[in-house]
């Protein structure tokens, strides 16, 4: 085999591993975008809910500087809660160990909502764990769509 | 049909957590029952909110006796309100 033969078929196999390597980094590429616009339509699913709705039912629902609950906006909420847990049923069948997390908080949080404003001991330390209740929604909800 | 009427504190409105609704099942509720007719359950007319908490201890036992779908043939639930009502159908459904 001549010195020009070697190169030929050398340069050949570089191309073919080239073209492979490629072809395998457009599919792995699609597939990724494919996820990520995926969890983008399920998060639109949410968006008002993580934006708008559960941050406007929390400040009017305690005041930070009164630290007192309203109660006419509790039921409210209660209701709220309730819708949400199934509007997020589906996550069951994406990450079902996740979704029950999620949803154990979330009645967590409904135990919160109705009973918070008839507490009369201990109300910074509720509103402290009501807080921590939503801090923990949205990290589940996140590490769903991340 | 079996009428059980339950019994609380007369300051207490709101029923809320796991444990307190698996007490009052077997305190006021499991030994008289009749699995074969529909029992009726008659919350006290205070009780204005009812938690997912309480609802879930409450009906722990009742689900590992029969599905959740047969829920209305065994149980009704006489409570201060229709929605009220819907809400323990519901959750013990979800």
């Amino acid at each position: 085999m001549t010195n020009y033969e070697c190169i030929t078929i050398s340069i050949s196999i570089i191309s073919i591993i080239l073209a492979a390597a490629s072809a395998g980094f457009t599919f792995y590429s699609s597939m990724k975008i494919n996820k990520f616009n995926m969890r983008n339509n399920y998060y639109d699913l949410f968006k008002d809910d993580l934006t708008l709705l559960i941050p406007k039912y929390c400040t009017d629902f305690i005041s930070e500087q009164s630290q007192k609950c309203n109660d006419e906006v509790s039921e409210e909420f209660e209701k709220y809660i309730n819708n949400f847990r199934g509007k997020i049923k589906f996550l069951n069948y994406v990450d079902k160990k996740n979704a029950k997390k999620l949803d154990n908080l979330l009645i967590e949080l409904e135990e919160e909502i109705i009973v918070l404003p008839t507490r009369t001991k201990n109300i910074k330390s509720h509103i402290k764990r009501f807080n921590y209740l939503i801090n923990k929604i949205y990290i589940k909800i996140n590490k769903h769509f991340s | 049909m079996k009428i059980i009427k339950l019994e609380f504190e007369k300051t207490l409105t709101r029923l809320a957590g796991n444990p307190f609704g698996v007490k009052v099942f077997s305190e006021q509720v499991e030994s008289n029952i009749d699995w074969n007719e529909l029992n009726k359950i008659i919350f006290p007319e205070q009780i204005n909110r009812i938690a997912i908490s309480f609802i879930q201890g409450f009906a722990k036992e009742i689900l590992k006796r029969i599905d959740k779908n047969d829920i209305e043939k065994v149980f009704d639930f006489e409570v201060s309100s229709e929605e009220l009502k819907e809400k323990i159908i519901s959750s013990i459904k979800f």
